[in-house]
């Protein structure tokens, strides 16, 4: 019944959390309309979305801090919609770590073993153990605000995995981290959810950061799961404009007659590396257009034109390092037929 | 270098003002009590140069120990009612709605347009017998016979706590509202119940409310006379009323400048015993 083996990562057959149709509005503004979510026994689940789509709403209703207007919440298959937040065997890593400024790291971490009266002994045993895990045993006599951000991050998980809870709840632990650390701590995270055989909830606004970690990721918008799946397959197979730009950041090309098929609601997008451009002559096949943009991204050239046909900016990021293509310059842009993904069009086009 | 120094000067220039008057309203009158309470009065009027220690040992006096006890034991009455009822009103006014906090504050600020003389008077008029109090408590059933509660004890606490509850009220609510609720929601998660995550979390971290409301509340409560004058008639004699008369009527000055210094030195000790026995470090290990 435990998550505890970590090879039984991959199949989930016993939903652990089912989340039926959750709704929830704050006032006039309906933040959830209608949530169903299944999280397996030590699966790495992430909730994708930009700020204000309910996904941190969608959260706190698991964790019992907030109640649903309708909808119900299970775990094992008991119903906790409406128990409260410390009768859930489910933690919480909060955004801005929510340390307690009164106590030691030492206490912060021991505080829901405490709480249940465990004897002192073991109390000391399993702290010791989870700031171990955490690699943060030298500074367990510390104070919170002698700690940086990635410390402080390493004491809240450390606290919120100490009563081996049968799933983590962690909304954008990473945040508030540089580049660089937020990298180190998205492998150390990893390898902790393995190590324990907790299923993680993680939010987070960062493609990269859900493609990088996750075993399924749920890409969430308007207060309604979009579209749900393993990394790949939201990668490689969008099923609407919106996935496809927000977790690809793929093309999609409106007014342009498109080489497959499509149905009326239909729309291609095709991803940047797909993307070909070249310097415009009489005898390119392509689309024309002039070249608005230039610039590295990631290691690598990131073109943009403007198609004249439709006005529709189209980015490549196929060139490497170097391209003789510079900025006011007419090219042709094409792809090839394999390389369109056909989507549902339902973006508003809104900024993410 | 030559810029560090001018720093400087000019850093001692802006806080030479609060030194000068904190030395000459604040200090210098302190030293002159002091002092003052050395020296054998002057048997018309004022004081002469000679010094004494008798009116400390006037003190131990039985009348003046007395004074002194029932003083102390009306401050912690008052400081602990009003804790007791200000604290969780200062707490829950923080968790309101803006707008809610809003009004709660001009509730609170709306009585001191009127001089707490004036209300105190009210509280005559509530207390007197057959007055308001007893009006409703004999028309309700509860008593049958006027309580006559004027210039009793209960009356005077009352009229304390009363006058000193917006005192405990505000600073709890400045330390409620500045802190950070999600470590309560935090607390919750982590499996701690409401009450115990007030006690670990809520309680400790609004602690230096309470103690700033104690601060606020005990010293004057150790101080007021007027209130014992106007509700305690001279039943209720406190040693703010003992100096008052000593230095008014009696016009014996080194004495109430002694009874001044004791009082001082009492509040202090108290203050002090209770921040030590009420650290949040021992807080924590209510848990």
């Amino acid at each position: 019944m435990s998550g505890e083996s970590a090879k039984g990562q991959k199949s989930y057959t016993n939903a652990l959390l089912r989340l039926e149709n959750i709704t929830k509005a704050f006032g006039n503004t309906k933040v959830l309309n209608g949530v169903s979510l299944t999280v397996g026994a030590g699966e790495f689940l992430t909730l994708l979305g930009s700020s204000g789509c309910g996904k941190t709403t969608t959260l706190r209703i698991i964790a019992g801090l907030e109640r649903p207007d309708s909808g119900r919440v299970f775990l094992e298959e008991r119903d906790i919609t409406y128990s409260e937040p410390n009768k859930r065997d489910v933690n919480t890593v909060f955004q801005n770590y929510a340390l307690f400024p009164h106590m030691n790291v030492e206490s912060n971490v021991g505080y829901s073993l405490r709480i249940r009266s465990v004897n002192k002994v073991e109390i000391k045993q399993r702290v010791a153990d989870a700031l171990r895990l955490t690699r943060m045993d030298e500074y367990a006599k510390r104070m919170p605000t002698e700690l940086s951000g990635g410390q402080m991050q390493r004491v809240a998980i450390a606290r919120a995995i100490i009563n081996r809870p049968k799933l983590l709840l962690l909304d954008e632990p990473l945040g508030a981290l540089d580049l660089q650390l937020r990298r180190r701590m998205q492998i150390e995270l990893k390898r902790l959810q393995r190590e324990l055989g907790i299923a993680f909830i993680y939010i987070t606004h960062d493609q990269e950061e859900a493609l990088n970690m996750s075993d399924r990721i749920a890409v969430i918008r308007g207060g309604l799961l979009e579209q749900t799946g393993g990394a790949a397959e939201i990668y490689d197979a969008p099923r609407t404009s919106y996935v496809a730009r927000f977790v690809g950041s793929a093309n999609i090309l409106r007014g342009v007659s498109a080489l497959s098929s499509l149905l009326p609601n239909e729309i291609i997008a095709v991803r940047g590396e797909n993307i070909v451009m070249e310097p415009y002559s009489e005898q390119s096949r392509g689309l024309k257009g002039v070249v608005t943009d230039k610039r590295f991204a990631g290691g690598m050239l990131r073109i943009s034109a403007r198609l004249n046909q439709s006005g529709a900016e189209v980015v490549s990021s196929r060139h490497g390092i170097d391209s003789p293509l510079t900025p006011g310059q007419s090219v042709s842009v094409s792809w090839d037929a394999a390389s369109e993904i056909v989507v549902k069009d339902n973006d508003t086009g809104e900024v993410s | 270098m030559r810029a560090v120094k001018r720093e400087r000067r000019s850093a001692i220039a802006a806080v030479l003002p609060m030194y000068i008057f904190t030395l000459a309203f604040i200090a210098g009158p302190l030293v002159y009590m002091l002092a003052m309470s050395f020296l054998v009065r002057d048997e018309r009027w004022g004081i002469t140069s000679q010094m004494t220690l008798r009116n400390y040992l006037h003190i131990f006096e039985p009348v003046y120990l007395e004074t002194f006890k029932q003083s102390v034991r009306l401050a912690v009455i008052t400081t602990a009612f009003t804790a007791l009822a200000g604290y969780p009103a200062g707490y829950f006014m923080a968790k309101l709605t803006p707008v809610w906090r809003g009004r709660c504050m001009t509730l609170l600020i709306i009585p001191f347009w009127t001089s707490s003389l004036m209300r105190m008077y009210g509280w005559i008029i509530m207390f007197r017998a057959n007055g308001s109090l007893d009006s409703i408590l004999m028309w309700l059933g509860i008593t049958v016979n006027p309580l006559k509660l004027l210039y009793t004890y209960p009356a005077v606490a009352v009229g304390m706590i009363y006058a000193l509850l917006p005192f405990m009220i505000y600073p709890v609510y400045a330390s409620a509202e500045k802190m950070d609720w999600d470590l309560a929601e935090a607390a919750r998660d982590l499996g701690a119940s409401r009450f115990k995550a007030f006690l670990t979390v809520s309680l400790p971290l609004t602690m230096p409310g309470l103690y700033s409301g104690i601060v606020l509340t005990f010293i004057p409560s150790m101080g007021l006379y007027f209130i014992a004058d106007i509700l305690g008639g001279n039943k209720v004699v406190l040693v703010g009323n003992l100096i008052q008369e000593q230095l008014m009527r009696v016009h014996d000055w080194p004495f109430a400048a002694a009874l001044s210094v004791i009082l001082m030195i009492l509040t202090t000790l108290f203050l002090f015993l209770y921040r030590k026995l009420s650290h949040s470090d021992k807080l924590e290990g209510l848990v």
